[in-house]
């Protein structure tokens, strides 16, 4: 029955799963990659620590099928859901200082940097300090702007699904961030 | 990640997690959309009532006030039903924002929309005559509403700027007795006074009157209005008013 699930839509797997909850494994294969990436593109922590949210975030997906919206792509409203997951674990660790380690940030540097000559000059090792450091120093509204514009490939729609914010607001936002990033990349000396 | 979903799987099936009704989603999308309407709908009210007090208002006596006509602007505002309207402007754009597709609209658009529908229902009750009566509820009905209103007739009651109102006690062609809102009895000379909207003199009207005062316990009158009155082409059609006596607020005078 599951075997073929991957030739089901979004919406009629919902559909599904709500009538038989065995469905919803498709769902979990279905994301759980892409959220992982997701949140470790956006936060800080441990992979260990992401899987553990990640699964409150299924959890969340399944007890909350009935108030998915179909005017919504299923994708949206599912990294909706991340998203203020992760928002919630940031506001229980306000304290904890950012640090990235995660490699799959070096991608977000790079989409960034290759509409802009200014940070052409790094080499491989002062792009993954670069990277380190101004991911750190984004204010976190910009930092997830920027991985679902450059690195989860969202359209404008889409990112105002998932932030529920005016699509204007977005647009400002994703400029406010680009220029937030190169700031901090002059002012450490990074460019 | 086949094991990540089994795990998933597992903890539904053992925790017997199951999904919530759409009837608490249905509930909740109602009883946002249901908040929205009542604020919208107040504010309404809201509108209705201030349109009725700025155009019953007074424009014409800051001379006698020795104010220009923007400091009696400012102290005429009817600054509760401000405070309400905005209040509930407020409520509605909160509850709008939380409608399921709420987040798609600026700001600036929400709070536009809740205003205009706001002034459209205010206005069209203001012109079936609503603004007098809805008033008059809040006025019966809400605790301290009086002491908002308090400063309209402290400034009717200023005998020595030319300004007096109060309740008809006794009247005859010239003269009627007067009772203001301090209780004080006034005789007043009307021989010479002008009645806007036509002379309608009864026991128990309330009225304002603009003229001069002759003694602690005399005032001439020069002109005559009812104490609560719409301008209507430069006329108050004070004889629409029933004449309630128990009510408070701007409507009638609580004594």
């Amino acid at each position: 029955m599951l075997d073929n699930c991957h030739k089901i839509s979004d919406n009629e797997l919902v559909r599904l799963t709500l009538e038989n909850q065995d469905y919803f494994r498709c769902i979990v294969e279905r994301y759980d990659d892409k959220l992982l990436r997701y949140i470790l593109r956006i936060s800080s922590i441990s992979k260990e620590d992401a899987e553990d949210i990640l699964q409150d975030i299924f959890i969340s997906i399944y007890k909350n099928l009935n108030g998915f919206d179909d005017d919504l792509k299923f994708s949206s409203w599912v990294y909706r859901i991340t998203y203020n997951k992760v928002v919630s674990s940031w506001r229980k660790s306000r304290n904890t200082p950012i640090v990235f380690k995660n490699e799959n940030n070096l991608e977000l540097f790079n989409a960034i940097i290759s509409s802009e000559d200014v940070f052409q000059r790094l080499t491989e090792d002062d792009t993954k300090k670069a990277v380190y450091k101004i991911l750190g120093k984004l204010k976190k509204e910009h930092r997830v702007v920027l991985v679902l514009k450059f690195l989860e490939d969202k359209s404008y729609l889409e990112i105002s699904d998932i932030l529920k914010k005016p699509m204007g607001t977005i647009a400002t936002l994703i400029n406010r961030a680009k220029k937030q990033f190169r700031e901090i990349a002059q002012v450490e000396n990074l460019t | 990640m086949k094991n990540f979903s089994d795990k998933i799987a597992n903890k539904i099936k053992k925790e017997n997690i199951k999904p919530k009704s759409k009837l608490v989603f249905l509930l909740k999308d109602y009883f946002i959309w249901s908040i929205f309407g009542v604020a919208i709908v107040i504010g309404g009210l809201a509108f209705v009532v201030m349109l009725f007090l700025l155009t019953s208002n007074d424009w014409d006596i800051h001379q006698h006030l020795d104010k220009s006509f923007w400091e009696y602007l400012l102290i005429s505002l009817p600054y509760f039903w401000i405070s309400i309207l905005v209040l509930f402007l407020l409520l509605a754009y909160y509850n709008y924002r939380h409608t399921k597709e709420g987040y798609r609209y600026k700001t600036y658009l929400i709070v536009f929309g809740s205003v205009i529908m706001s002034i459209v229902i205010g206005t069209g009750l203001f012109f079936l005559g609503m603004g007098n009566k809805i008033e008059q509820i809040f006025a019966d009905n809400l605790p301290y509403y009086n002491n908002f209103t308090q400063h309209r007739i402290e400034m009717w009651n200023q005998p020595e700027k030319g300004l007096l109102a109060g309740e008809i006690i006794e009247f005859n062609d010239d003269v009627l007795k007067l009772k203001d809102f301090k209780k004080n009895i006034w005789k007043i000379n009307t021989s010479d006074a002008s009645w806007r909207g036509g002379k309608v003199a009864q026991l128990g009207e309330q009225i304002k009157i603009i003229g001069a005062k002759q003694s602690e316990s005399e005032f001439t009158a020069q002109e005559i209005r009812s104490w609560v009155g719409r301008h209507n082409n430069g006329q108050y059609n004070n004889t629409q008013h029933s004449g309630r006596r128990n009510g408070g607020g701007t409507g009638r005078v609580q004594r």
